[in-house]
């Protein structure tokens, strides 16, 4: 039933992509189904082309637009449904950092898959990521970095957050270039998604 | 020493033994950052340097300090009109209008301020207030008398035309990084449009510096940049579509009014991508990321030795600032063997020092260079 999608989505075919969902919604098929086992498994196959080295950059980029069309088609009939038990997600770079390709392709990828994401942008000061997950109430923060000399600013947001009674069971998955496990293990992140793929399936090992 | 250091690179960019490895330190991304330039000068008794200046690495280092360094090069590089401060630290480019900030010592260029960004149409991008003036005086002004100076030093003379050199780097700093990928894919009339534009303003203006400057060069940079660690950004077959054509067209006019050997600048794993390199006709690579993926010198010695000459090639990222004394000896004494046997190193690191480098190693590095890079290599 999702074969099509699923290949024109990994085809980065919007048009079809999108007639596609079209299709299945007409023909009464799950909206969650859809975005389940139909969007995110194209995007599994997009991740695993990049990984093997056939899909670059631009790609992946283009894949997310394909996933957002079809997304915008689903969302409305998701209703009230709309799976806010996932959790919200709050994402950022942080402080002093600009850079916003890969978390913007985690963003999609999180979106898709059902969670509530805000984004909270680049440059973003400490003070900021703490209000957000206040406000938002999110169960998870997420964290991009892509400079060594802005990854450090990570930590002070994690020891900000875990210092306030309320806020200091958040979860933190962090993310970007320069990091690795390490890292991510010593400033004290609950995760670290060397991609997007990673990133999901880390966030789901997190909240569910 | 009986070659002049010009003599000696011609020998050694045709893939020939000269008298020595030539140690190219001064070009705007192999040099130092701006912001470690002090030290090192500090370190080497150098008092009255100035400011250091440059986008990416120190533009104006020091005489003393590139003679006592045994630098081999004289940098020519192209003026440009004046930037402008367009709101507390945003900076905008006085030749294509994109915006620059600084962060953490680094000059970088927000996807998020690029100042076409939202532009949908041609007419929207024919609306952009700052379009390079050919006929601006800033960028050919003293360049012929600067370049014979330097031309008759003997030594080396490398010829930067900055931002007319790198309409991939101008695309992706006018439209933002991500649309830059995407614009192939979602506009390719509007990709084409502002790719061509870029480039038909660049090849003016570098065709008139290099009616000034061009019979003194022996280096000509390029830049383009569309590499990572990993790998490159984008695939050969849309480099080949999306990014060769226009450089094409810059390395056609370049080879028309100079003699100088073109080189491309593009950090990262450009393995896969060097066949379409050739394709565009440059003959040297820079600044040969060798800790990048496929990236090692062996590889690129056994693999394109005998087409492109290396112009860089020392890790900056490991070895470099984290390497004892004797580590990065023997990793010069590596290089020297694999990427200079039989001409084609042109001895640089990787891309500019960085901040975490402790001076003395920087010393141990070109010392190293200057005492085993003699022909003929016996290592």
């Amino acid at each position: 039933m999702y074969t099509k999608i699923i290949k024109a989505l990994s085809d980065l075919d919007r048009e079809k992509a999108m007639k596609e969902v079209e299709k299945l919604i007409a023909d009464g098929v799950d909206p969650f189904g859809i975005i389940e086992n139909g969007i995110m498994k194209g995007m599994d196959l997009v991740g695993e082309r990049f990984e093997e080295g056939y899909y670059f950059l631009p790609d992946l980029i283009r894949a997310g637009h394909v996933v957002q069309a079809c997304s915008s088609i689903v969302k409305p009939l998701l209703g009230n449904n709309q799976r806010s038990d996932k959790g919200t997600i709050v994402v950022g770079t942080v402080s002093g950092d600009i850079h916003d390709l890969g978390k913007n392709i985690v963003i999609r990828t999180l979106e898709s898959a059902g969670f509530r994401v805000v984004d909270i942008g680049v440059d973003v000061p400490v003070e900021r990521f703490f209000e957000a997950v206040r406000n938002e109430k999110a169960l998870l923060l997420g964290m991009s970095a892509l400079l060594t000399v802005t990854m450090v600013e990570m930590e002070k947001v994690i020891k900000v957050l875990r210092s306030d009674a309320d806020l200091k069971n958040v979860k933190v998955m962090v993310g970007g270039a320069p990091l690795d496990q390490e890292y991510a293990d010593k400033i004290g992140a609950d995760a670290y998604g060397k991609d997007a793929r990673e990133a999901l399936t880390k966030a789901r090992e997190l909240l569910d | 020493m009986s070659m002049t250091p010009r003599e000696n690179y011609w020998k050694v960019v045709n893939h020939k033994e000269g008298e020595w490895v030539p140690i190219f330190w001064g070009g705007t991304n192999s040099s130092i950052v701006p912001q470690h330039y002090g030290a090192l000068c500090e370190e080497l008794g150098v008092k009255d340097y100035k400011r250091p200046v440059g986008d990416f690495g120190t533009v104006n280092l020091h005489a003393s300090l590139r003679e006592r360094l045994h630098s081999d090069v004289e940098l020519l590089i192209m003026g440009a009109p004046h930037r402008r401060n367009l709101e507390v630290g945003i900076i905008e480019d006085g030749m294509w209008g994109f915006r620059m900030k600084e962060v953490g010592g680094y000059r970088v260029f927000p996807d998020q301020i690029a100042p076409l960004r939202h532009a949908k149409t041609i007419k929207e991008i024919e609306e952009h207030p700052v379009w390079p003036d050919p006929d601006d005086s800033a960028y050919y002004s003293g360049a012929k008398e600067r370049a014979k100076k330097l031309y008759d030093s003997g030594k080396v003379v490398l010829g930067e035309a900055s931002y007319a050199g790198a309409p991939f780097f101008v695309y992706p700093w006018l439209r933002g990084m991500d649309k830059w990928m995407i614009d192939p894919y979602d506009d390719p009339d509007l990709y084409r449009y502002l790719a061509q534009k870029i480039t038909d303003l660049s090849i003016v203006i570098l065709e008139r510096w290099l009616d000034e400057v061009g019979e003194y060069l022996d280096v000509l940079c390029f830049y383009n940049d569309i590499a990572m660690q990993t790998g490159p950004m984008v695939s050969l077959d849309h480099y080949r579509e999306w990014i060769l054509p226009y450089e094409k067209q810059l390395t056609k006019v370049a080879k028309k009014l100079t003699k100088a050997k073109l080189s491309i600048h593009c950090c990262g794993s450009c393995y896969d991508l060097l066949p379409g390199f050739l394709e565009v006709g440059y003959e040297i690579l820079n600044p040969v990321q060798t800790r990048a993926k496929n990236m090692e010198a062996w590889r690129l010695k056994q693999n394109y030795g005998d087409k492109l000459a290396f112009y860089g090639g020392i890790d900056v990222q490991r070895l470099l600032p984290f390497g004892t004394i004797d580590e990065i000896r023997q990793g010069v004494k590596d290089l020297i063997k694999t990427l200079g046997t039989k001409g084609g190193l042109l001895f640089a690191t990787s891309h500019n020092i960085e901040p975490d480098t402790p001076p003395e190693n920087i010393i141990a590095m070109f010392d190293a260079v200057h005492e085993f890079g003699r022909y003929p290599i016996n290592l």
